[in-house]
């Protein structure tokens, strides 16, 4: 299960290089459950306007694969083994 | 020296219309003012792309929001709505030979709107408004920011009404004869979503602005986003029409055309403002957002399928009022 709320201003929840994008409004607790169907690096960048850092709210996602192994760096996520359901 | 005897009205050499001075002072005005705005925003919009390539990388990123920032409004509000009261002073006049309704207050109104423009600009330029186009809350700006545009809008809501008026007078005087010319039913379309488009601005602005000053504590995040869309996407369909209703014209003048079918144009323009407004709802389903009176939210399932079905993920949301975590966490 995967949480997203704001304390403060409008974030957004980018989770690349899959296709999802969240809006993380404040006073919320947006529970989302996850269900990965592949290991590899995931990148989430904040994907609304927040204030001057926003280009640097960004945070990652790892995967691993049913060996328990990490996936070294894979910002392009190609991956191929693992993927389950 | 220029003696000819003052007259409120000169007839057009080409097209042989009568043209009010008063009219076309209130035109070149909103044009030229209309036109400065598309050059700001085209110099901030140069700057930004030199920016987002990477090669050049020109300013820090508290300049490149700011300059985003300013080209939204000088772009999607400034221009777009200067220029529609620009078509809305000669549709309403040159084209059915009529004299304006109220002219000074038409230059009230065009002083309205440029000191809400001055007033945005100095709020953005300053540093005072980095909060980009969408100005979203809770991110906030200084309450100028908000007062300008509130003062742009109602300055432009008034000169949509001296149009209707203008209108009127035309009808009353018989100042043309039979059905009214596409080209001024192209406009009153325009001016029909323009008052759509500025009634939201003045709605979800006046909110925020007093938010701003204080005297209200909170503004709702997702109603801001709600109405603030049928103010930035509506006013793209101002220009849109007003465009559609200009190019029949320039059509008809420079090439003598003739419209195919009259009615057809006529009723796509009724169509147009019917449903286009449903466009702008497209920034509002991409998230989640308001909800529709669904009890059990599990319903809402994002199917999110990666790049050839190598990897993805299947999401449940379920959203709804909780205590607030700071950063995402996985359970």
């Amino acid at each position: 299960m995967l949480h997203l709320s704001s304390l403060d201003v409008n974030h957004g929840f980018s989770l690349f290089p899959v296709n999802v994008n969240f809006q993380v409004i404040p006073g919320y607790d947006y529970a989302l459950r996850v269900t990965p169907t592949a290991s590899g690096d995931f990148r989430i960048i904040c994907n609304e306007f927040c204030g001057i850092g926003h280009h640097t709210m960004v945070g990652r996602v790892i995967v691993v694969d049913e060996k328990g192994a990490p996936v070294a760096d894979n910002a392009s996520a190609r991956v191929t083994s693992g993927a389950g359901s | 020296m220029n003696t000819i005897a003052v007259s409120p009205s000169r007839t057009c050499p080409v097209t042989g219309r009568i043209i009010f001075r008063s009219a076309e002072r209130l035109v070149q005005a909103n044009a030229v003012v209309a036109v400065v705005s598309l050059l700001v925003g085209a110099i901030a919009a140069l700057l930004l792309v030199l920016t987002r390539w990477q090669a050049v990388h020109l300013l820090p990123a508290v300049w490149y929001y700011r300059l985003l920032g300013v080209h939204g409004m000088n772009m999607l509000i400034f221009f777009i709505i200067y220029f529609e009261m620009a078509v809305l002073w000669f549709a309403g006049t040159v084209l059915l030979n009529a004299r304006p309704a109220a002219p000074r207050f038409g230059w009230f109104n065009f002083g309205l709107m440029v000191l809400g423009t001055v007033l945005v600009e100095w709020a953005q330029w300053s540093g005072r408004a980095d909060v980009l186009f969408t100005s979203y809350p809770p991110l906030k700006a200084h309450p100028v920011f908000y007062l300008g545009v509130i003062l742009f809008a109602v300055g432009a809501l008034l000169v949509t009404c001296q149009f209707f008026a203008t209108l009127v007078i035309a009808k009353r005087e018989k100042s043309y004869e039979g059905s009214m010319p596409l080209v001024v039913y192209g406009a009153v379309c325009a001016a029909i979503i323009a008052v759509i488009t500025l009634v939201h601005g003045a709605m979800v602005y006046i909110p925020t602005f007093l938010w701003s000053l204080g005297v209200i504590p909170a503004v709702d995040p997702q109603v801001y986003r709600l109405l603030w869309w049928a103010l930035g996407h509506s006013s793209q369909q101002i220009n849109v029409a007003a465009m559609v209703a200009i190019w029949y014209m320039l059509g008809a003048l420079t090439v003598g055309a003739v419209v195919l079918n009259e009615k057809v144009s006529r009723s796509a323009f009724v169509l147009y403002i019917m449903f286009i407004s449903m466009a702008s709802a497209h920034h509002l389903l991409v998230d989640p957002g308001f909800s529709f009176g669904v009890e059990d939210r599990e319903h809402l399932v994002l199917h999110v399928h990666g790049r050839a079905g190598l990897h993805g993920a299947r999401l449940h949301g379920a959203g709804g009022h909780g205590a607030g975590h700071a950063v995402a966490r996985l359970q």
